[in-house]
């Protein structure tokens, strides 16, 4: 008699074999990666002589992190980036996701615009500012004096407050075509009908706004506060590319501190640690986020 | 004094022309239907009265003011919507009473309000509900309630019924006449089912093409159809029509199609030789032993009469007999239409020029 297998248990068992591969390539390069990090955040790594000594010190690393004044800097920078990033691109995005969603903002011409800054590789784009930002011949400068609203050139990333919010303000901008896209796939899936009947109930625009558009796209707001959070965190390339951290750790944000402490001071356990931390804000936002996307069951009508 | 007037309306969405000229007059308290095949302008037409599109010429008139420009809240108009329009993250209460909040009423006074309304449509168990979690009846009552809550002059209901099951639909048009009944507002009523606009109104607008074609009582339309385009549309089974020639017979005038005659209803208003348009509805049709030569080529009971399709030389026919009719598909038979239940069209303007004419 020749096996057989009913179609279901045929179609599951090609669904495990197509998935394994991909199982497996993962698990090489995220989750070993990970877990190792994880052992590596317990040790205390030094490099001699050609060989690599590990001490197993436990949670020595991450006491060292909440009493080392750098990286509660980097904390406190960290936070502070990105909750006002997370409220500047969100709020902008949505402003630039209702004008798109407006009858004059249909043509596709806009969208392409609008596209531009998130499609820029990002370390083309840090250089590109790099040279926008530029005390001395950068078009930042140049524009603002031919405008009149300065009258020297600024040395945009001199001081500290300015040089973290000048990189707030250049991560904003990249960051606002996608979270401005996610918002406009919220609104569109608003039925237009829902507006003619607030019309009818009397709801002027604000209020029609407040009341139907606000509520309709909540979901899309919360997986865009959720994501931008995420990057947010792990912003690296701005500040690599146009202030090494710089002036006067300003811009040391926690993803950074783990890469310089890692590779430039060699302290493997202690960057692993740092870098250990920045994982757990992120998985957790992670898991908000894919707790967002699950479709909501509705209880059944009685 | 009429409450709702339309003035020569017309509505054109760039060269496309969806309401041509359209002139209706709405008495108080009327429960008026908009009738016609889809894209035949009643939606347009009704959305032009709720203050949702503007007409691009003509009047609208609400006791003999002109309301162009006012807004629906100023017109005193409420709307249902087809897919019912609630909002979906508001409970039912909460969906009721927007209106009310959106004329900054007092809560106490919208809560007084809202559960006045869910007691009347029996909704007061769901009133903390969400959309979702109610059956199609029970959403479109909510937005029944939406409309109600307002106590407006006019209720609009644009194709309310189409998203329910066939019973329910039959259930909800007679909980919406009963409460026109009770409440006496004036309700204009769009649809595509020429059988709910039958049973539910008072008049009917026939529309088709952008025009009204006729504006009668549901008896009017029915019995004495203005042209063949509004006898073609309502009744079920849909009414037959024949082509055929008029003669002068023995007693007056008669319509050959081939072989048969029919005789014409007296008051036609044709010539010998002038070609026209017969058609019956099918309870007219009698089978009998003299008149048309026909032969049965189906017979569909459907419990209290049955329908017999007919093939003659018009075409087919058919014929609608009380009770269960045994009759054999395939054997020859013959039938009679009484000469004042024929009705007579004129074939090129569709206009019709015979038959009953009392009121």
């Amino acid at each position: 008699m020749r096996a057989f297998q009913t179609y279901e248990r045929r179609r599951r068992s090609a669904g495990a074999a197509f998935v394994a591969p991909a199982l497996a390539v993962l698990a090489l390069i995220l989750a070993y990666p990970i877990l190792d990090s994880i052992w590596l955040a317990l040790q205390r790594v030094t490099l001699k002589a050609g060989q690599v000594e590990r001490t197993w010190v436990g949670a020595e690393n991450f006491h060292r992190l909440f009493n080392d004044e750098t990286a509660l800097r980097a904390i406190f920078n960290t936070a502070y980036f990105s909750i006002a990033e997370v409220v500047l691109v969100v709020g902008i995005g949505l402003g630039v996701a209702l004008l798109l969603n407006n009858a004059m903002g249909r043509s596709g011409f806009f969208r392409v615009v609008l596209v531009i800054p998130w499609a820029i590789a990002p370390v083309a784009n840090a250089v590109l500012w790099k040279w926008i930002l530029n005390a001395n011949y950068g078009v930042l400068n140049g524009v603002l004096t031919s405008l009149g609203l300065i009258e020297h050139n600024q040395v945009w990333l001199g001081t500290p407050t300015m040089a973290l919010n000048v990189l707030l303000l250049v991560d904003v901008w990249k960051s606002i075509p996608f979270v401005a896209l996610l918002m406009l796939a919220g609104l569109q899936q608003v039925p237009k009908v829902l507006y003619r009947a607030a019309y009818m109930d009397g709801a002027g625009s604000f209020q029609t706004f407040v009341h139907i558009t606000l509520p309709s796209i909540k979901t899309a707001i919360a997986i865009a506060v959720v994501l931008q959070t995420i990057w947010s965190l792990r912003v690296f390339d701005l500040i690599f590319v146009l202030t090494r951290g710089g002036p006067a750790d300003a811009t040391v944000l926690l993803n950074f501190l783990a890469y310089r402490v890692t590779f430039n001071f060699l302290d493997l356990g202690y960057g692993a640690a740092i870098a250990n931390l920045v994982f757990a804000a992120t998985f957790i936002l992670a898991i908000i986020y894919i707790w967002l996307l699950k479709p909501r069951r509705r209880v059944a009508a009685s | 004094m009429p409450q709702v007037e339309l003035r020569n309306i017309s509505k054109s969405f760039g060269s496309v022309t969806v309401c041509h000229d359209v002139n209706l007059i709405i008495e108080d308290r009327a429960f008026v239907t908009l009738l016609g095949p889809s894209g035949c302008g009643k939606t347009t037409t009704l959305n032009m009265l709720a203050g949702l599109e503007d007409p691009s010429a003509g009047d609208i008139l609400m006791d003999g003011q002109r309301v162009n420009e006012r807004s629906p809240v100023d017109r005193d108009v409420a709307m249902v919507f087809q897919n019912y329009a609630l909002y979906p993250h508001m409970t039912v209460a909460e969906n009721i009473g927007f209106t009310l909040r959106m004329r900054h009423m007092g809560r106490g006074e919208i809560r007084r309000r809202v559960e006045e309304v869910a007691r009347s449509l029996e909704l007061g168990p769901l009133l903390d509900r969400l959309p979702a979690q109610l059956s199609g009846g029970q959403q479109q009552r909510v937005a029944i309630g939406r409309a109600l809550v307002r106590e407006p002059r006019v209720f609009l209901f644009d194709e309310p019924f189409s998203n329910l099951d066939a019973s329910l639909r039959i259930r909800m048009r007679a909980e919406v006449k009963e409460l026109h009944q009770r409440l006496g507002v004036t309700s204009i009523f769009v649809t595509h089912d020429q059988e709910e606009a039958m049973s539910i109104s008072d008049q009917i607008a026939v529309m088709s093409k952008g025009r009204i074609e006729q504006f009668g009582t549901p008896e009017e339309v029915y019995a004495r159809p203005a042209t063949r385009t509004v006898a073609a549309f309502i009744g079920n089974p849909q009414i037959d029509l024949a082509s055929g020639r008029v003669e002068h017979g023995a007693d007056g005038l008669i319509c050959r199609v081939g072989e048969a005659e029919l005789a014409l209803p007296a008051g036609t208003e044709a010539v010998a030789g002038q070609a026209v348009e017969v058609g019956v509805r099918s309870e007219h049709v009698q089978l009998s032993d003299t008149g048309a030569a026909a032969r049965v080529r189906l017979v569909q009971p459907v419990g209290p009469a049955t329908h017999v399709t007919l093939d003659w030389a018009g075409g087919t026919l058919t014929a609608t007999l009380p009770g269960i009719a045994r009759l054999a598909a395939g054997s020859a038979t013959a039938f009679a239409i009484a000469p004042e239940n024929l009705l007579v069209f004129d074939p090129d303007s569709g206009k019709r020029i015979g038959g009953r004419t009392d009121a």
